[in-house]
């Protein structure tokens, strides 16, 4: 067994910002934060706009699906969702929620293939990865968004509690524990020519993949979501973050079970009158 | 004992003489007034000798023992690894491919000497008892197995607990590891502790958790040596259940001891602040952090039976082309670019790799790496000069299960290469120990494939003098099998199934070999 001191975090810490901000892969990170930038911003003018006064609004309104009150078409995500710029909005806004939680799990693919690939053809190979890596989350979504319209799904924090609790109950289960490791393994990445192109969007294809058997009751519990969004987008983030890159997956899968466990109590309370 | 303060092994004495005259220096005095125990060369001992037999005593008392007791064999065993499918939590700790590969080892040869230590003087054996180590790399016929460990019974007819009987074939009946496998030099070389091309293995990175951080020394000789003797050792989920484990074991601790008396240890409290735990003695849980075992005197009272390695400015190299276990310790200074940054591999810029993978099944393969000029000129315009260190890496290493073949990795080898081109040439080996795991981790790690990185800048200088390449021409790359040394009294025959180590059914692939500058 083994224990880490709390000099130990500390350092892993520093460790992780030091890598973070190397180049080029910051380039990637700053993707991630401009994700998280706009997600703010729209929050925010939504908040300003919204009923719910000065909370941020959920994100099942960002994707444009049902709000609170089980109508579509209240104020959310800005310009973009809530049916007016229609369905590739609502696309848009999913992978902009996709690229703000799941993009710190998926920097160690982008630094992998950035540190891999020749200098000249590194960004190009970590743009490859990158849409191999949101191209499943991307059907995902689109089934999800789909399928919100086809049933009129209705968030409300009963709906959050039930998502909240099936994520928990997925973290247990052997399929979650396979696509967990599978998110840990790379493909070859050759230098030059068409092998290296193709090879860098299959090594995010299937890293995405295997992501997404990983995490998606998690995301599915974002289109659930009745208010607050952003709190709950770093909240679940965190979840996905620490699992994702912890040195013990197994420890960490039992830890973000008991944590959406919390999580789904809390959803319940928020929904008693 | 000699002037300093340890047993010469041809002095006549057994080595046993009592321990508290030696310290980490090769100094006398004891340590501070604690029972100081030293680890001897198994070759100095006969295999009466009372360290032998009473570990083999030892061995079997607890392999009598139920597998639930923490100070059982199965169990101690198992705390590196099992194969059990409802393993215990302190099962399947072992450390490898990355920097905390040599402290835990240590922590695990600490404790397992103090629980077989009881059992000696529980015995009747000397209270002083400490580890042997098998050093292969010493000449002499030093390479081969211990005589202690290869007889199914003893001189009394009893069943002889060191023996195991799937080891290699071949191994049991001396057949000997070549020195390609048994040389620490290229580690011994190595001036920092932290990187995959360096002594210890790199950091154990959130961000970097697909390829292991295999160190130098950890590839060669540990893991090869495991390998080269297969059977329980070749697995790291059985290799503890061999005795001869932790004779391997406690070597490659005296080669980080010999390393530490002239190089400094990780600062970084990622690596000193890290602790595992473990059994202790009476059965209860105990815990070490790295920190508290780097010094094996002053921290854990044991040393070693010899001098700590003299200064390295007379050292051969290890290409002049003289035989690898010629060698003495010191081992050529090789000094990086930055031997004191946390990680020196991270400011490496990939130059060059192949095109496709390569396939290995017991015979040579051969593969190009082709050099970017665009790459290696950014790279030179940036330094205003020439290249820094080069380092060669063997990417994404992956076979269904390990075939139990050490090869080597040689650059720019000629065709038919004679016995001193294969010394110029050789770069490092790889070996799949540990690969099963990698793929399907049975501890609480994540898998990642096996990878070894070379610093080839020393080679690839030679060559250019010689005017054999030229910078940033291309690199050919050699992966030849390295088979066991035959027995001077085996027969034609068996010598010949030694040498065949082809493995068709069991074939490695090797996702890609990249040329990297830093």
């Amino acid at each position: 067994m083994a224990a880490r001191s709390v000099a130990v975090w500390r350092a892993e810490g520093r460790a992780l910002r030091r890598e973070l901000l190397r180049w080029p892969e910051r380039r990637a990170v700053a993707v991630v934060l401009g994700a998280w930038l706009v997600l703010a911003l729209l929050a925010y003018a939504d908040g300003q706009r919204g009923p719910a006064g000065g909370h941020a609004v959920s994100v099942t309104q960002h994707v444009g699906m049902a709000d609170a009150s089980g109508m579509r078409g209240q104020p959310s995500l800005g310009m973009l969702a809530a049916g007016r710029a229609g369905l590739p909005g609502e696309l848009i806004a999913w992978v902009l929620m996709t690229i703000a939680m799941m993009g710190p799990a998926a920097l160690a693919g982008v630094r992998h293939t950035s540190r891999n690939s020749l200098p000249r053809r590194r960004g190009r190979a970590m743009a490859e990865y990158g849409a191999g890596y949101l191209a499943p989350w991307a059907i995902y979504g689109l089934a999800l968004i789909w399928l919100a319209h086809a049933a009129g799904w209705t968030a409300s924090w009963e709906a959050t509690g039930l998502a909240l609790a099936m994520a928990a109950g997925w973290q247990l289960t052997p399929w979650k524990r396979r696509c967990l490791l599978e998110c840990h393994r790379s493909v070859p990445l050759p230098p030059r020519g068409w092998r290296a192109e193709v090879a860098s969007a299959r090594f995010g294809l299937r890293n995405g993949a295997s992501c997404l058997g990983s995490c998606w009751p998690l995301m599915a519990v974002m289109t659930t979501l009745p208010a607050a969004h952003l709190w709950w987008t770093l909240g679940l983030t965190g979840f996905v973050t620490f699992e994702r890159l912890g040195r013990h997956p197994n420890r960490a899968r039992r830890l973000v079970a008991a944590g959406l466990c919390v999580t789904a109590a809390m959803a319940v309370v928020a929904a008693m009158p | 004992m000699n002037e300093y303060g340890y047993d010469d092994p041809d002095d006549g004495n057994d080595g046993n003489d009592g321990n508290g005259g030696t310290d980490d220096n090769g100094g006398g005095g004891g340590n501070g007034g604690v029972q100081t125990f030293v680890r001897v060369d198994v070759w100095t001992l006969d295999e009466t000798d009372p360290i032998l037999v009473s570990y083999g005593d030892a061995v079997a008392a607890m392999q009598a023992q139920a597998s639930i007791d923490p100070t059982s064999w199965a169990f101690q065993a198992a705390i590196h690894g099992s194969l059990s499918a409802s393993p215990s939590p302190e099962w399947n700790q072992c450390r490898h491919q990355s920097w905390y590969f040599l402290p835990w080892h240590r922590m695990y040869l600490y404790y397992f000497e103090r629980i077989v230590r009881q059992h000696v003087i529980v015995n009747g054996g000397p209270s002083d008892w400490a580890l042997p180590y098998w050093n292969y790399d010493a000449g002499s016929g030093r390479n081969t197995l211990p005589t202690a460990f290869r007889n199914p019974t003893r001189a009394d007819g009893s069943p002889n607990p060191l023996f195991v009987s799937n080891r290699r074939p071949g191994i049991n009946t001396g057949a000997g590891l070549p020195a390609a496998i048994t040389s620490p030099a290229f580690a011994m070389g190595r001036t920092a502790f932290t990187g995959t091309a360096e002594f210890g293995g790199g950091a154990a990175s959130p961000l970097g958790q697909f390829a292991g951080q295999t160190g130098r020394l950890e590839q060669t000789p540990h893991n090869d040596v495991h390998v080269a003797i297969n059977g329980l050792m070749g697995d790291p989920d059985t290799a503890a259940q061999d005795p001869i484990f932790w004779l391997h074991h406690a070597n490659i601790d005296r080669l980080w001891w010999l390393w530490q008396q002239q190089h400094a240890d990780p600062t970084d409290p990622l690596w000193s602040g890290q602790s595992f735990s473990f059994v202790d003695d009476d059965g209860t849980a105990a815990s070490l952090p790295d920190s508290g075992v780097e010094n094996t005197l002053a921290q854990l009272n044991y040393t070693y039976d010899q001098v700590a390695a003299p200064a390295a400015d007379v050292a051969p190299t290890p290409t002049d082309g003289a035989a690898m276990a010629e060698w003495p310790a010191p081992w050529p200074q090789r000094e990086t670019a930055a031997a004191t940054a946390a990680n020196p591999g991270e400011d490496r810029e990939m130059v060059g790799a192949s095109d496709g993978p390569v396939r290995l099944t017991g015979e040579e393969a051969r593969v190009q790496v082709e050099v970017d000029e665009q790459a290696a000129q950014s790279l030179a315009a940036r330094a205003s000069a020439r290249r820094g260190r080069a380092h060669l890496d063997v990417d994404d290493i992956d076979a269904e299960s390990n075939p139990g073949t050490v090869y080597g990795v040689y650059v720019n080898l000629p065709d038919n290469p004679s016995d001193e081109d294969l010394a110029t040439h050789h770069v490092g080996n790889i070996s799949l120990f540990g690969v099963e795991r990698a793929r399907s981790p049975r501890g609480d790690e994540p898998p990642h494939a096996p990878h070894v990185s070379m610093d080839i800048t020393d080679l690839l200088d030679q060559l250019a003098a010689a005017g054999t390449w030229t910078e940033g021409g291309r690199i050919d790359v050699a992966f030849r099998p390295i088979p066991l040394e035959a027995p001077a009294a085996e027969p034609e025959a068996a010598a010949a199934a030694l040498a065949d180590v082809r493995h068709p059914d069991t074939p490695i692939t090797i996702g890609r070999v990249s040329l990297h500058y830093s």
